[in-house]
């Protein structure tokens, strides 16, 4: 089986993740940059070779880390619209079952329920789309497929979905392999290279990646996620919050329904914006042992 | 920019800040703060048109508390929005000061004392 990944440009261009990562398709949900989701779903499903329409979305992609542990093949395709790259390529698709991801997403789904597979048919959400192709032929149009509920997806058009998104997986932890982590027991999830000091508490549900260095006294959850090499000093509460990558967080402080990235704290209920001191938050990469 | 008005009403100086308190502007302030309190010991911040804060500038706030506090003096706020009020939040020194919808309730709140 073939994948291909294609992302309209206008999404590329337009980020409407930039508050969080500055290009696109790095941007993290729960410790993974979205691509690699697609990746994790196109590998279980059987996929051997991954077509990326696009130089942009290719410099992106290979740009990602776990890019150099994948083993399966990837193929760059040029820039084109999706229906012209397919028709444009047919020599590589003609006779071949086909899963096609378009836009930005997030699969939910159990990977490894190939029966959720079913003929010629496409799942839609908002711009966010899968089509499964059990034989291609020429001229064959994807939009004309019927809509079926075969996998659930979710648009990332938003802030406010990648907040949806996130609650979503928070809630259902157990059900989630995709998610990085060293051990998964009562629904908290620790990465790698964790050093948690003296008399935290950490609530459930609670996902803490690689490399998270906490300090006394510091509350966790419920419903966080501490992103990648960041740092909470002492005392600090982070509560109903997603604290992104490499992101510092002061002292004593009470980090509650917010999104800390860097120096912006971005209030989940009303998505505003909001510029911190780099005393209280911030993104460094100094560790402190 | 910022900016800086003081009022009396009754016996409790106002201080209107504008625009954004940061750094620079605290060292002036807490000069110009000297010499209300050597005579008043209740204050009111109205915070109405202040756009952004940082540790300097919340320092500069609660240092007049902690000034004014000996004294049985206080510091109370009005119209906390915005940055200031998140930035208040997430450092709990809401939790420090009396605060009030507008600058009117907060001045009130000192009659009787």
């Amino acid at each position: 089986m073939k994948g291909l990944i294609y992302i309209d440009e206008k999404y590329l261009i337009n980020n409407k993740f930039d508050l969080i990562e500055n290009q696109t398709l790095l941007f993290k949900i729960c410790g993974k940059n979205v691509v690699e989701y697609y990746f994790d779903f196109l590998y279980t499903l059987g996929v051997d070779e991954i077509f990326i329409v696009g130089t942009e979305l290719n410099n992106q992609i290979v740009k990602s880390d776990f890019i150099k542990h994948s083993t399966i093949k990837i193929t760059a395709l040029p820039n084109s619209k999706l229906r012209d790259c397919i028709r444009e390529n047919n020599d590589l698709f003609e006779n071949e079952q086909l899963l096609v991801i378009e836009n930005i997403g997030f699969i939910f789904d159990d990977y490894s329920n190939k029966k959720s597979l079913e003929y010629n048919t496409k799942v839609s959400k908002g711009n966010f789309s899968i089509y499964y192709i059990e034989k291609y032929t020429k001229d064959m149009e994807l939009h004309l497929f019927n809509q079926k509920n075969f996998l659930k997806i979710k648009s990332l058009e938003s802030i406010k979905d990648y907040i949806k998104v996130t609650n979503k997986i928070l809630n259902n932890l157990s059900k989630y392999d995709s998610i990085p982590g060293y051990t998964k027991e009562n629904n908290i999830v620790i990465g790698k290279n964790v050093k948690i000091d003296s008399d935290c508490k950490l609530n459930a549900p609670l996902v803490i990646l690689d490399n998270v260095k906490v300090c006394k006294g510091a509350i966790l959850g419920p419903n966080s996620i501490i992103g990648q090499d960041s740092f909470i000093h002492e005392n600090s509460k982070v509560i109903n919050s997603i604290v992104y990558d490499n992101s510092y967080i002061g002292e004593n402080l009470n980090i509650e329904n917010k999104i800390v990235s860097s120096s912006n704290l971005i209030d989940k209920t009303d998505v505003e914006v909001y510029k911190v001191d780099g005393i209280f938050l911030s993104k460094n990469n100094r560790w402190f042992f | 920019m910022f900016n800086a008005n003081y009022k009396k009403i009754n016996n409790v100086i106002v201080i209107k800040l504008e625009g954004e308190l940061i750094s620079q502007d605290c060292k002036k302030l807490k000069e110009d703060l000297q010499e209300y309190i050597s005579l008043d010991k209740y204050f009111v911040f109205d915070l109405e048109n202040l756009s952004m804060i940082d540790s300097s500038g919340l320092g500069y706030i609660i240092h007049t508390l902690k000034t004014v506090s000996p004294q049985n003096g206080d510091v109370r706020i009005s119209n906390l929005s915005g940055q200031p009020k998140v930035i208040f939040e997430i450092t709990r020194v809401d939790s420090i000061f009396k605060q009030f919808d507008t600058q009117n309730d907060a001045v009130q709140s000192y009659s009787g004392i």
